[in-house]
């Protein structure tokens, strides 16, 4: 998570950035192209401008400083115009001079005309002849003038203004014709185009094309050309879209002629080609997201890494594994979470222990309380029972009462200790019954059947002797006839068995119910809390599996079975105050 | 925290590789501009006279420059030589070309070299179709509306009745045999008195033949259907001592010049500039799609003559701004 939103706010921080510095890079090569274009468009129309003042420099030389000052009666112009044609050779492809009925007056360097050309209706002689006072510059076309043997056809820029002639003191007009090689242009251009962005065209003013860097694709149709738009733009840059491609145009317009020079950028193209640009652009945002991704991880790491430890300690916590190392570890202000966290467990950890050692005290001051009430309730009936001999004057009785009754009081102080083996329990009872033989004149039988397996097993001490007390009371003391007590210990499934039966009257589904839960009631007879008292102690000594259970029918008798578990007595495990709880 | 020694290792590790991507990213894209240039075109044309196909070359290197490719262009010592072919062909194949641009001097014999040439990379066929293959690239005029058109211009310029004789060389070009039927058809309804004129294995070059026949024969018109015989018929007028009426099919100097001072009456040329440009494009999207994709391009001609030649659209074609 932590790694994923790093990424995510870095991605979109790189888009922002991106975004900003995409735009305005691309603002700003699209200004230095303007101004690239703007320069470079200078430097050509600088260029045609010489080129084509040359034109005009040679047609002016030609007309003012000869043919103005020649009589054709007395001479003609060949020399002259042969000497400006070797001064200018290599732009110029041939002077000549026509009178208005287009017959040859003189030309350089050849002045053979072919045979059958009619010279007047030729485009660039109709155009001097259209508007008389100007010099008009043609567009490129092949010189049809000469007889040339060798095949060659110059592809020329025609020169030509209206002169006077002068022939024996008679003025008359002429034709002028300057015709300058179209390679002097296709030079200066080519030049310009060999970069690779945009290119830079030539059109007259009506749009038609002089100079294109793929002429040859124009004409053949192969191509298109956005040139009659392009005649209509002012001066400066525009902006169009031609054949679905954004461009930007910058045009300037030649002095002189009315031609323009015509730039042309394919937006795409500001700073690399629109495919290298994509690609480059690709790369670079793969790179940076691979570099985003390792810092994440590196970042995540650093941070991610101890919290993820620290929080699998504290699942652990939460699972209840209690020898737990909490992690401590990465930066500062984890190492001291951690700490905390480890600080807390233990003393969480503390808190139980003495929680659980508090509870251990409360169960043994309640199981001691219980135990407690054993003593002036038995005591009670036994003062009671030699009370009643002595007044009776069974002295003897009373003694062996007397007697019986300490010994029952040496075994139930048994050096203070609640656990007792079963056979000191049994005699214990054997005593109490002594007692109560003695009080009852025999009016019962008591039996015992102890299977001698149990004798040196554990017990809580004093239950078997209330549980006979109660067989006495509510048992047997009311019947008619004998009543018969019957106690018997025995093992099933590993568990220890106590059971007292008599043949008394028994009691109702109801009391049996509440016998065990409910020692509040009072009874008429003794302390009343025999058999719940017995029941609590085994469940708090022993666990919630054993206690008592009764089963009593009326006019039947009653059972009561104590059910404990088969420990047997050690005086090297039993230790007084720990309580075994078996649940 | 406690740096290991393997975390800084794999710091420097991807420092290393992050760097060498961008760097060769660069590389990559500066170089970009000229990697293009690995494509070669060989282009193999029937006949000796290089200036026959300047056009067409003019055509191809435009379209090479625009596409990026090299171009080997490759003619023949003889002006019909179908082995001499073959064997260029093959050799300019083992010489590691990419693509093949041919005019075939024979279109019946040629037709397997091509045929086999055209299984292992693009081939376009230019000028002449080849017999009995199809599914090329065929860039071409309509040579039979050639003809035709140049069956119209005898009609238009010369009287009836007159004999008009028709030179019958390199026939095995299906695009001469083509322009023959056009200006047979063309003629199928005049008053004409044809002569065609078929030279023997025995007979004379074909310059001394054309003066023999016009001699013997009294044509007044003699037609010729192609570049390399229209030249001869040039030559024929030129050097002895005859005369006819000349019409033909092409447009080199030589002819373009006769044109001009009226030795050839009209010709019928075509925009031999577009068929070299076309077929360097046909072979880039051959060479792109990786099979050879049948196309029948088919270019502009023009019937000119004296008057005509100078007309802006027409000087355009027949005297190109060679840039």
């Amino acid at each position: 998570m932590l790694s994923i939103s790093f990424s995510l706010v870095a991605l979109l921080g790189m888009v922002f950035m991106g975004v900003t510095i995409y735009s305005r890079s691309v603002s700003s090569m699209k200004k230095m192209t303007i101004e690239n274009n703007e320069q470079l468009i200078e430097q050509v129309n600088l260029n045609l401008n010489m080129y084509l003042r040359n034109m005009m420099r040679i047609s002016n030389t030609m007309y003012y400083s000869v043919i103005k000052r020649a009589d054709l009666s007395k001479g003609t112009l060949d020399k002259e115009m042969n000497l400006l044609y070797e001064a200018n050779r290599d732009n110029l492809v041939s002077i000549a001079c026509f009178r208005e009925n287009g017959r040859l007056v003189a030309a350089a360097p050849l002045d053979n005309l072919k045979r059958g050309l009619n010279v007047s209706e030729q485009d660039w002689f109709v155009e001097a002849n259209r508007e008389i006072e100007n010099l008009h510059f043609s567009t490129p076309h092949v010189q049809n003038l000469f007889h040339d043997s060798s095949f060659n056809y110059h592809w020329v820029i025609s020169l030509s203004r209206v002169v006077e002639l002068t022939s024996n003191g008679h003025i008359s007009r002429g034709i002028l014709l300057v015709d300058m090689n179209f390679s002097g242009i296709e030079q200066l251009f080519t030049q310009v185009n060999s970069s690779n962005s945009g290119y830079v065209y030539l059109i007259d003013g009506n749009g038609e094309i002089i100079y294109h860097p793929k002429q040859s694709l124009l004409i053949s149709k192969l191509l298109k050309e956005n040139n009659i738009v392009a005649a209509t733009y002012q001066d400066g840059t525009h902006e169009e879209v031609f054949e679905g491609e954004n461009r930007m145009v910058t045009v300037r317009t030649v002095g002189y002629t009315g031609w323009k020079v015509v730039s042309v950028t394919k937006t795409d193209e500001f700073f690399m080609s629109y495919y290298q640009t994509r690609l480059f652009t690709l790369i670079i945002i793969a790179l940076t997201i691979l570099l985003i991704i390792f810092a994440n991880q590196f970042v995540s790491y650093l941070i991610g890494n101890p919290i993820k430890k620290l929080d699998d300690s504290v699942k652990d916590l939460e699972f209840g594994k209690l020898d737990l190392n909490i992690y401590i570890g990465g930066s500062y202000e984890i190492q001291h979470l951690g700490r905390t966290i480890k600080s807390m467990v233990q003393q969480m950890h503390q808190l139980m222990d003495e929680i659980v050692i508090e509870q251990e005290k409360k169960r043994k001051s309640e199981f001691d309380a219980l135990q407690s009430q054993i003593n002036p309730h038995f005591l009670y009936n036994t003062l009671d029972s030699i009370v009643w001999m002595v007044e009776s004057e069974q002295y003897e009785a009373a003694t062996s009462m007397v007697t019986a009754l300490a010994n029952l009081f040496r075994i139930s102080l048994n050096k203070g200790k609640n656990i007792i083996t079963i056979r000191e329990e049994i005699e214990h009872a054997q005593n109490y019954l002594y007692i109560q033989k003695l009080r009852y004149k025999n009016r019962f039988e008591v039996t015992f059947d102890i299977d001698p397996e149990i004798y040196d097993c554990c017990t809580i001490k004093l239950i078997v002797q209330p549980l006979i007390e109660n067989a006495i009371y509510h048992g047997v003391e009311f019947m008619d006839g004998d009543g018969e007590i019957t106690i018997k210990g025995y093992v099933k499934e590993n568990d220890i068995y106590i059971d007292v039966t008599d043949n008394g009257l028994g009691m109702p589904e109801e009391t049996v119910k509440y016998l065990l839960t409910d020692d509040t009631r009072i009874h008429k007879k003794g302390s009343g809390i025999g058999l719940s008292n017995v029941h609590q102690r085994i469940q708090l000594y022993f666990g919630k599996r054993y206690g008592l259970e009764i089963e009593s029918e009326l006019d039947e008798g009653t059972t009561v079975h104590i059910h404990l578990p088969q420990v047997f007595y050690d005086n090297r495990t039993i230790k007084e105050d720990e309580v075994c709880e078996n649940e | 925290m406690k740096m290991s020694r393997k975390f800084w290792f794999v710091i420097l590790l991807f420092l290393g590789l992050f760097g060498m991507l961008f760097i060769s990213t660069y590389l990559y894209i500066t170089d970009s501009s000229n990697r293009d240039k690995n494509f070669n075109i060989s282009v193999i044309v029937y006949g000796n006279n290089s200036d026959r196909w300047a056009t067409l070359k003019h055509g191809i290197d435009q379209g090479a420059a625009d596409y990026g490719a090299q171009v080997t262009f490759v003619t023949m010592t003889d002006e019909n030589d179908d082995k001499e072919q073959k064997r260029l062909l093959k050799r300019e194949i083992d010489n590691g070309a990419d693509g093949i641009i041919i005019a075939a001097t024979d279109s019946n014999a040629m037709a397997d070299a091509v045929a086999n040439a055209a299984l292992t990379l693009p081939v376009v066929l230019v000028e002449t179709n080849i017999a009995g293959v199809t599914g090329l690239d065929y860039i071409a005029a309509d040579n039979y509306s050639m003809g035709l058109n140049i069956g119209r211009s005898v009609i238009l310029n010369s009287k009836e009745y007159q004999k008009v004789a028709v030179l019958m060389e390199n026939r095995q070009r299906n695009s001469v045999s083509e322009r023959f039927d056009g200006f047979m058809d063309s003629l199928k309804y005049s008053d004409y008195r044809i002569d065609l004129w078929e030279r023997e294995e025995s007979d004379s070059d074909l310059p001394q033949f054309i003066q023999d026949k016009l001699k013997t024969t009294g044509a007044n018109i003699v037609v010729a259907l192609d570049d390399s015989t229209l030249e001869a018929v040039i030559d024929a007028l030129k050097t002895y001592d005859v005369t006819a009426e000349v019409y033909g099919i092409g447009s080199t100097n030589k002819i373009i010049h006769y044109l001009d001072y009226g030795l050839i009456q009209s010709i019928v040329f075509q925009n031999e500039f577009n068929m070299g440009y076309l077929s360097v494009q046909e072979l880039f999207k051959d060479s792109k799609d990786k099979v050879n994709k049948y196309s029948e391009t088919e270019i502009e001609f023009r019937t000119i003559n004296r008057e005509t030649m100078y007309l802006p659209k027409n000087q355009r074609l027949i005297f190109p701004i060679i840039q």
